[in-house]
Order: structure tokens, then C-alpha cells, then sequence
């Protein structure tokens, strides 16, 4: 499409006035960018950082701590909200009334002051007594046994890993087993049987090697195995 | 872990073995990589030398009591450890916890219990007991047999919370409320009642006696349960569930499981309710129980029973890639 008044609207564009942003918003724009290139390390730094999980007793403490800190802050506006009531100034009289003389109020408060002060000492001297919890005491025992079990040179279950894992590999990629309904079923369970395995061998790494250990390890084998005769009998 | 009693593996070796027949003419063109697999899958144990060995087991022990109050509740998180769980009448709570070295050099199993470390403390109302490893930076990881065991005494109406990974759990008596969370670890429970909710992998669970509200969740582990009365819901996989009894008390017992076999055995099994469902599985029960079958096809089986009494328990099963089984009699009382 042509414009008609090209020129008229050629002139009036001419005669717009023309802005420009004064020189600190170019420095402010240079210098935010500046910080995005510096801080571009920091990011990628952040994302390779190690993730570590505390201990359900930390979880649990700052669970508390907030319920206290919700319950006090509740509580604070609750007492905000609370309604005030001024007594009739009769009410006021008869206190003033019965109010006693200075001196013997002042006798009252120092023999108050003075009980509470045994009271708090001999609390304080009784809880100190009482011990919720008694202390931490450690004592060792020595012995000897004496054991035919070998167990360093139990490292056997890993032998057929590299069969186990193509029958695996065939039975994933085979046509036929892939109408099965179970075929999702004991792919999880291979990959299941795989991470319990890693978890076993992590244990023997970390508290040694133990009967109960291997049997654990022997009978994740053999679901294993039972698994992979199950897979193989499908392809 | 779970524990191979041939009673549960029973109907899954049958099935292997059937699979096993059936594939027999099909495996001989097999590549020979699977006939050396099939040949592979030793168990392991071969490597187990009959030569002696003198172990020095060095114990370290550790005792810490705690007074009880209404609120408090204990926690604990073991690793690699026996733990024993028991009720006393004092209003305390008393731990005995054990480590263990076991190594041949005694130094070495000296050096080594010291890197079990150990908590105990309160704080608030819970009590929290842990035990882990931990080496310095650069340090020598332990090379002695290490675990670690725990006595735990608490009044009955205590609430306790057990994680356990890799060891073993028992515990009596508790009243109140039991929450487990356990990975290659058995758990043994006995009159234990209240909230009970117990996660498990790799680690078989049996009860006896347990009432209340009962929560199972079971993955790769055997259920066993015995005289049970409250409310059930189990959900099993990859392992089988077994009820030996039912008592009076039941009131509902509401099981889901894959690739799990359920039996119920019971005298008294006329006087449930049951709505069964059984896909790519069966449904056995006796031929005095007429059930009602909503279908019956090769993919699903679903039946219905619901007797003349006005209350009854409820039993809902559901099961896939497994059978379910109603018996009067348990298997060691059939002749």
C-alpha cells in the first residue's frame, strides 16, 4: 500500500522532537550487565554443587521451632483483638479504700519478694536434682570367636552381570515381548533388583562383610536370575 | 529382606517352573550367550573357604535413660542394627545401645567402633536415637564387621518411630501407635496396637496380634499376619501376604496387591464379606463359600460373597499378576 501524504507525514516526523536518556541509564544498564557476566560462574557453580539430605531429627526441629513461632505469633494478635473494658470509678474508690498503709505494704512486698526468691532457689535446686535424662555412659567388652566363614572372598554375584544384562537388552528390544502385559513390569523390576544390589554392595563397602549380608546379596541373585529366565522364556 | 519360606515361594516357583516347561522347545535355537547365562546364575557362595579365623569383637555399650512424659515420643534411626522394641511399667525410657567390632586385628577393631557414631538427645517431646558412620576426610574407611544393637525400653502407651536400614526389628507390646519405615530390614511385631503404619522394602514383615488401624505398605517383602482384629490395608508388591487367622475383633482388611499371591486362611471364613478381583491371576476358595462371580474371564475374575448376618468384616482383595486364596485350614494343620 502507498501513502497518499508521504510527504506532510515525512515533514511532521522531521519535526518530532528527539530524546535521549540521560548518560547515568547507559552506566546503570552497563553496570547490571557487567554483574550478569561476573555472576554467570557463580550460577553455573550453583547448579554443581553437592546436595546433601539432613537428618529427620534437623527437619523436625525446625518444624517445631515454627509451630512455636506461629503458635506465639497467633497468640500475640489474638490478644491484640481482645476487647478493653474501664471499670466504673466506684470500683476505683473501693480499691483505694481498701489499699493498707505504705509501710506495712512495703513489709508485705519485701516478705513476697523474699519468698519467691526461696521459692525460685529451691526450684531451681530441685530441677538441677532431677535430671530429665541421666548421662551418656560407654563401656567396652573384649572378646574372641572364632569363624570358618571367609567372606572377602565371596565376590561372586556380579559374574554374570554381562550376560544378565544382554538378555536384558534383547528381551527390551524384542517385538514380541513388548505385547506382554507384564513387559514394563519386569523391566522395573530389573532395574529394581539392579538397585538393591548397589545398595547391598554399598553396605558390604561401608559395615564389612557379614553372613546376613551376603544372604542378602544371594537372594537378590537369585530373583535375578529367576528374572532373567523369566525374560528370556518371553523372547 | 525377605526370608524364602518354601510355603511362600511355592506357588511362584510352580509358576516359573511351568513357564520354565513351556519354554523349554523354545530355548534350544536360543543363542548359546543364554544357555551360558542360564548356566551363569550360580548362587554365589562358591568362594566360602573352610578355614578358621580369631576375631577380636570388641562391644561398646551405651546406656542413656530418658523420663517419660504423655507427649513425648521416640524416634529412631538405625543403621545396620538388631533393634528390640519392649514395654516396661516405669515411666522412662531406657536405651541400651551396642556396637560392634569384629575384625582380626584387634587394633583395627578398636579404631574402628569409634566410627560408629551414636545420638541420643531429646528434643521437646521427641526423643531421637541414631546411629551412622562417619570417617574424617582422608581417613581410612573401617575394614572390621560393624553393627550396631538396640534395647529400647518404653511405657506402653509411648509412640515410637523406627527406621531401620539394613538390620533387623522386633517389637512387643506397644499400645499406642507404631510407625516403621524399614529397607532390607524384617520386622517383627507382637500385641502391638493403635496407629500402625508400616512402609517396608526388601524386608519381610510378620505380626501377631495386632489391632487397631493397620497400615502395610510392602514392596519386595512377605506379610505374614496372625490373630489380627481392626482395620486393615495392605498394599503388597512383589511379595506375598499371608493371613494366618482372624479374630473376633476384625473389622476390615482391605488388600491390594502386584505380582503378589494373597491367602487368608480362617475357620470362620462364611462370616465375611468379600469383593475379590484377580487380573491375569485366580481366585481359590472352598465350595462351600458361593461365591458370586461378577466375570470370569482369562484377564480378570471378580467375585462377590456377602453373608446373612447384619455386621460383618469386610475383605476386599484385589490382586494383579497373582492369585488369591481363601482356605479354612493353614498349611501346617492340613493332613
Amino acid at each position: 500500500m502507498s501513502e497518499q501524504n508521504r510527504t506532510t507525514l515525512k515533514d511532521a516526523l522531521s519535526r518530532m522532537p528527539v530524546y535521549a536518556p540521560p548518560a547515568k541509564c547507559w552506566q546503570e544498564i552497563d553496570r547490571e550487565l557487567d554483574k550478569v557476566a561476573a555472576e554467570a560462574p557463580l550460577h553455573s557453580a550453583l547448579h554443581e554443587l553437592p546436595s546433601y539430605t539432613p537428618p529427620s531429627m534437623v527437619w523436625a526441629r525446625i518444624t517445631d521451632t515454627l509451630e512455636a513461632d506461629t503458635s506465639q505469633q497467633q497468640l500475640t494478635e489474638v490478644l491484640a483483638k481482645l476487647p478493653q473494658y474501664a471499670p466504673p470509678a466506684k470500683v476505683w474508690t473501693a480499691i483505694e479504700g481498701g489499699i493498707r498503709p505504705p509501710a506495712r505494704r512495703f513489709q508485705l512486698m519485701m516478705l513476697t519478694r523474699a519468698a519467691a526468691a526461696i521459692a525460685l532457689v529451691l526450684g531451681l535446686w530441685w530441677a538441677w536434682s532431677q535430671p530429665d535424662e541421666a548421662p551418656l555412659q560407654a563401656t567396652y567388652t573384649y572378646d574372641q570367636q572364632t569363624t570358618r566363614a571367609q567372606f572377602a572372598s565371596i565376590e561372586d554375584w556380579g559374574q554374570a552381570d554381562a550376560l544378565m544384562q544382554k538378555a536384558v537388552n534383547e528381551f527390551r528390544e524384542d517385538p514380541v515381548a513388548k505385547q506382554l502385559p507384564t513387559y514394563e513390569l519386569l523391566l522395573s523390576e530389573w532395574a529394581d533388583l539392579k538397585d538393591a544390589q548397589e545398595e547391598v554392595a554399598k553396605m558390604m563397602e561401608r559395615y564389612g562383610k557379614d553372613a546376613q549380608l551376603i544372604r542378602q546379596m544371594s537372594e537378590i541373585e537369585k530373583e535375578r536370575s529367576g528374572l532373567i529366565r523369566e525374560m528370556i522364556t518371553q523372547i | 529382606m525377605k526370608n524364602w519360606n518354601p510355603l511362600f515361594s511355592a506357588t511362584r516357583t510352580l509358576r516359573a517352573l511351568q513357564a520354565g516347561k513351556r519354554s523349554l522347545s523354545r530355548l534350544f535355537p536360543k543363542p548359546l550367550w543364554i544357555m551360558l547365562a542360564l548356566y551363569g546364575l550360580s548362587f554365589p557362595g562358591n568362594g566360602l573357604m573352610a578355614q578358621t579365623t580369631n576375631l577380636h569383637v570388641i562391644t561398646k555399650r551405651l546406656e542413656k535413660t530418658f523420663k517419660y512424659r504423655e507427649t513425648y515420643e521416640v524416634n529412631i534411626e538405625g543403621e545396620k542394627a538388631d533393634v528390640s522394641i519392649e514395654t516396661w511399667n516405669k515411666d522412662e525410657i531406657a536405651l541400651t545401645v551396642e556396637f560392634i567390632a569384629k575384625h582380626p586385628d584387634k587394633t583395627t577393631a578398636e579404631a574402628d567402633i569409634e566410627a560408629i557414631k551414636y545420638i541420643a538427645e531429646r528434643l521437646r517431646n521427641k526423643i531421637y536415637v541414631r546411629n551412622y558412620i562417619s570417617v574424617p576426610e582422608g581417613a581410612p574407611k573401617p575394614a572390621s564387621n560393624l553393627s550396631a544393637r538396640y534395647v529400647v525400653r518404653v511405657p506402653e502407651d509411648c509412640p515410637v518411630y523406627l527406621k531401620n536400614y539394613f538390620g533387623t526389628a522386633n517389637v512387643i507390646n506397644l499400645a499406642k501407635g507404631f510407625r516403621y519405615q524399614g529397607e532390607f530390614s524384617p520386622v517383627g511385631l507382637e500385641n502391638v496396637k493403635g496407629s500402625i503404619d508400616l512402609s517396608t522394602r526388601f524386608g519381610d514383615v510378620s505380626g501377631k496380634r495386632l489391632d487397631g488401624d493397620i497400615m502395610i505398605n510392602a514392596r519386595r517383602s512377605n506379610v505374614t499376619l496372625e490373630e489380627i482384629k481392626g482395620r486393615y490395608s495392605i498394599e503388597a508388591n512383589y511379595g506375598d501376604v499371608r493371613i494366618l487367622s482372624a479374630s473376633a475383633g476384625l473389622l476390615d482388611l482391605n488388600i491390594t496387591g502386584t505380582k503378589s499371591d494373597i491367602f487368608l486362611f480362617d475357620p470362620r471364613l462364611l462370616d465375611y464379606g468379600y469383593a475379590l478381583t484377580a487380573q491375569h491371576g485366580s481366585i481359590y476358595f472352598p465350595s462351600n463359600l458361593k461365591m458370586e462371580f461378577l466375570k470370569n474371564t482369562d484377564e480378570i475374575k471378580k467375585v462377590e460373597f456377602q453373608p446373612r448376618a447384619e455386621y460383618y468384616p469386610n475383605v476386599t482383595i484385589s490382586v494383579t499378576f497373582g492369585d488369591i486364596y481363601l482356605e479354612k485350614e493353614k498349611p501346617d494343620q492340613r493332613r
